[in-house]
This record gives C-alpha cells, structure tokens and sequence, in this order.
C-alpha cells in the first residue's frame, strides 16, 4: 500500500508526502492530531492524492476512507457493555462489519495483539491500563483496515508487552501490506520503534525521512521545540565539546561500543 | 524512622502474595513494576475501594478501622482518570472544601503549580494534565497527610516531573506532607526519596533510587527501562571505562575524554 500526496492543500499549507507500508511511521510536532484528517482527505481535493500509484477518483474516496482505522486515546472506553465480547459485538454492528463467524473474527484480532480469549467474559473496567491499550487497538483492527493510524500508542506499557506489539505492527505491515503511523509526545519511544520519522509544525510538514536521519539534525529539532532523545543529546554533546564523532545509535549496546573505539 | 504507612505481608488474590511496604513520613516513594503487577489494585487497597484482611497499618491502626471522613481527611489518593469536580472553577472548588482558606498556602501551592492563570477558568476546558495538577493542588491546599498518585508519569514529562517532586519536597518542609507515586517509567524516580520495584506479587527491589536503577538487567528483565544516564553508566562501569555512576551527561563526557 502506498498513500502519496502531491501539493495537496491543508490549512492553506501545501503538504506532499509518501507513505509507504514498508516503514512504520511516527508523526510528531505541533498539531500533530491534524493528520487524522490529513490522510482521510477531504472532499474537494484536486487530482493530488495517488492511492498505489494511481490517483484516487472522486469515486473512490468514500471506499478509500473505510480503509482507515484511527485509534484515539480513549476510543472505545465510553461504551458500558456487560463483558468484553458484547463490546467488541456491539462494535462490529456499529460499524456496519458482518463476519461469516463473529467469534472467530473476535477471537483472532484478540490473539494478534496477543491477549488471551479469556478477557471476552470480563468486563472493560476489569483490565489494566496495559490490556485496555492493547485491546483497543484489537477492535481497530476488527474493519481489517489499511492504514493504521494509532495516537499515542507506547502510554501504558512495558517494555516486553511494547515489543510483543512492534513485532505485531511490523507482521501487520510486512505480511498485510498495512501502513502504520504512530502520532506521539513521546520522543524517545518514536525514535526507538519507528523506521520514518515526520516533523509537522502546524500545518507543515517540517522533515520527512528515515527516523535516524531526522532525529541527527539536532538543531532542527530544537528550532521546532521537538525534545531531543538522551542517547543522541549525548552523542551531539560529545561531538560539540569533545569533537567526536560517534554514530548516532538507537540502542545503548550500540553506543556503548562505539564509546569503547572513541574513548 | 518513621513509619507512617506500612503494609504488611499484603495477601490478595493472586495479585499479591507476600508484599511489605514501609512508607516513612516525610518521604517521596514511588511504587513501580511491569504492567499488570498490581500497581493500580496496590492504590485501589489503600483508597480501601478493595478490602483485604492484611494488615495495612496507618498510624497505628488498620486503615480497615477508620471512618471513612477520618480517613479520607488524611489520605487522598488519586486516580488522574477518575477525578471529578462539583464546581466550575479551581477556587470554587476550594472554597466549598475549605472552611477557611488559607491564602498564604493557596498562592504558593497555585503558583509553584502554576495554575493561577486558569485558576477562575472552567474546569471542563482543562486538559488532563492541568484536572490532575489541580486535584494535587487541592490534596495539598485541604493539608491530606499523605498523597498518593497513580499512574503520575502518564501525565508529565520527565522535566515535569522532576520539577513536580522539588515541589512535593517543598511541601513536605512547609506542610508536613508524605507523598506515594505510582509509575511505569523510571525516567525521573532518581529524585525520589525510596523506589519500590513489585514482581509477582512480592517487592523485588527496593531502597534508594540508585541501588534499585543500577540493576539494569533486573529491571530489562521486568519490562522496564532505566533511565538512559543511569544505564550509560551502569554499562560504561562493567567496561572498566568508568568507576562510578555519573548521573550528569557533561560530567560524563569529561570523565570519558579527560
């Protein structure tokens, strides 16, 4: 799956931009809640927008839309329903999904997020923070949708239970042809789990490319009041005061080595 | 020491199985572990919304034996998804839970928290971050004995909070105050006065912040992280290429390149 927009207009703003479900993207910046609309495009687009290389028609769009899954922070959290499996139940009919086995359509986006079927009798205010996340993250993938666009995706979990989920997200894309993007505060996570990093600053899209290369322009980020991730501070910092240039690195085993030849 | 809180061999379903934690008086404690180990359910016993049989000691008795306006008088926990209002604005919510207000107490606590800019705004206008910043206040400014927070590192950032513990310890001098924290990201738990670390039920570490941060395989194990200066440092010590942990990066960068 490939998304591109080409000078398509937003906010009075010209943006263009390639998302390709190759990478796992991460949005940051101010406003960054503006790219729910951004890619359910609006109505009066010109000829901009190019689905899989081919523009999308005026036709289209309304099919093009229900592609999309977007996860805000408390989607799903209002709905008092007896036990999980009412919720996930009541949800399929909302949104208009009529499996040929509802349980097994219910049960298997459960297990690819990697919760156990035995929730299904549990009721929402029952489960941590952690299995809320995790789980409102298996209803958005119950429209088997092709962009997945989750706000705020690492609040509330661990590390181990943050992994389990990247390496679901990544069979998702890899496996699926799904395009994931994470739109997120949280600096140090975005530059840990993400392959293409986009700044967007009100309407504009700042830099786009892949997430190591853009987290190195550590002036940029600060002219765009994006917090910069402890383990490039240090390298920057070391090659300022120090004149070392060490290797910006995504893991501290990595950066550790590098210290050890530049030490 | 003194032991204000203490909670004794805790014993609740399989949640937890043997847990013993000993809160002093004057002290900031954060509670932290993996998710689902029971940090939440630890605050929902303390808020007594949960009744166990365990002994959970509060000033020398049960907290089982309290009256609820006794107790509630003295300790407020708070659950940032949970916080409700009855008024439209921070000082009228004040003014119906004070009999008399302290304005000393009120603008110091108000401007340290810098909430007095919003302080007449409605409060169904406020962003999460600011509802919890006002219940804190609130807690603080009503003189709770101890405040417990849970789930505190989903609001702020790590300068946030480490800003928001000077602040609690500020308080701790002028009011008297004991403050309890829960929180998955040890980012900012250096600046805390004891870490608790829970695991199956029981405490895995605990003591000062940095003998419990410098087990970085102990806590990688648990689903943790440790806070990245912490972690260069622990690593950097096991390659002999320092030998002490270095908690400031500039101090770090001139050890290394001496």
């Amino acid at each position: 799956m490939e998304i591109e927009l080409k000078e398509y207009k937003y906010k009075s703003k010209k943006i263009n931009i390639k998302l390709n479900s190759k990478y796992i993207y991460g949005i940051i910046g101010k406003n960054i809640e503006d790219w729910e609309e951004i890619i359910k495009i609006n109505s009066n687009y010109k000829d901009n927008v190019l689905i899989n290389k081919k523009v999308l028609l005026e036709n289209e769009l309304n099919s093009y839309k229900k592609r999309i899954a977007i996860l805000k922070e408390n989607d799903y959290l209002n709905i008092h329903k007896e036990t999980i499996y009412d919720l996930m139940e009541y949800i399929l009919k909302q949104k208009k999904i009529y499996p040929k086995n509802t349980q097994k359509k219910i049960k298997d986006s459960l297990r690819i997020v990697g919760l156990n079927k035995e929730i299904l009798n549990r009721n929402l205010v029952t489960l941590s923070r952690s299995e809320t996340k995790l789980l409102q993250i298996a209803i958005s993938l119950l429209s088997n949708p092709d962009v997945l666009i989750i706000e705020e995706p690492f609040k509330y979990l661990d590390i181990k239970t943050l992994k389990n989920l990247m390496i679901v997200l990544r069979k998702m894309k890899d496996q699926y042809n799904k395009i994931v993007i994470f739109l997120s505060k949280d600096i140090e996570k975005i530059y840990q789990n993400t392959d293409n990093t986009i700044i967007y600053n009100k309407g504009n899209v700042v830099v786009q490319g892949k997430t190591k290369e853009v987290f190195k322009d550590v002036e940029l980020l600060k002219e765009n009041k994006i917090s910069i991730p402890e383990i490039v501070n240090f390298t920057y910092e070391v090659k300022l005061k120090k004149s070392v240039k060490l290797d910006y690195h995504q893991n501290i085993r990595d950066i550790i080595k590098d210290i050890y030849k530049h030490v | 020491m003194d032991v204000i809180l203490n909670i004794n061999n805790l014993k609740y379903n399989n949640i937890f199985k043997d847990l013993s934690i000993y809160i002093e008086k004057n002290t900031i404690t954060a509670i932290s572990g993996s998710n689902n180990c029971g940090k939440t359910t630890l605050m929902r016993i303390l808020n007594r919304d949960i009744i166990t049989d365990s002994k959970i000691i509060y000033k020398g008795k049960n907290i089982n034996d309290y009256k609820q306006e006794e107790y509630s008088k003295n300790i407020q926990v708070i659950f940032p998804q949970d916080i409700l209002f009855q008024e439209k604005t921070i000082i009228e919510e004040l003014r119906i839970q004070q009999d008399e207000l302290d304005i000393n107490k009120i603008d110091f606590v108000m401007s340290k928290l810098k909430l007095k800019k919003i302080q007449n705004k409605d409060i169904s206008l406020l962003s999460d971050k600011e509802i919890l910043l006002t219940q804190i206040a609130i807690s603080i400014i009503n003189s709770n004995e101890i405040i417990m927070i849970d789930e505190i590192d989903n609001y702020f950032t790590k300068n946030e909070l480490i800003n928001l513990y000077k602040f609690f310890n500020q308080c701790i001098n002028r009011y008297d105050l004991t403050f309890i924290i829960t929180c998955l990201n040890l980012d900012s738990t250096i600046y805390v006065d004891e870490l608790y670390i829970i695991s199956n039920g029981k405490i895995l570490l605990k003591g000062e912040p940095l003998r419990v941060l410098d087990k970085d395989n102990v806590l990688n194990k648990e689903g943790l992280d440790v806070p990245f200066i912490i972690d260069l440092s622990v690593k950097l010590k096991d390659y002999q290429l320092i030998n002490k942990i270095i908690l400031n990066q500039e101090e770090m960068i001139e050890e290394l390149w001496k």
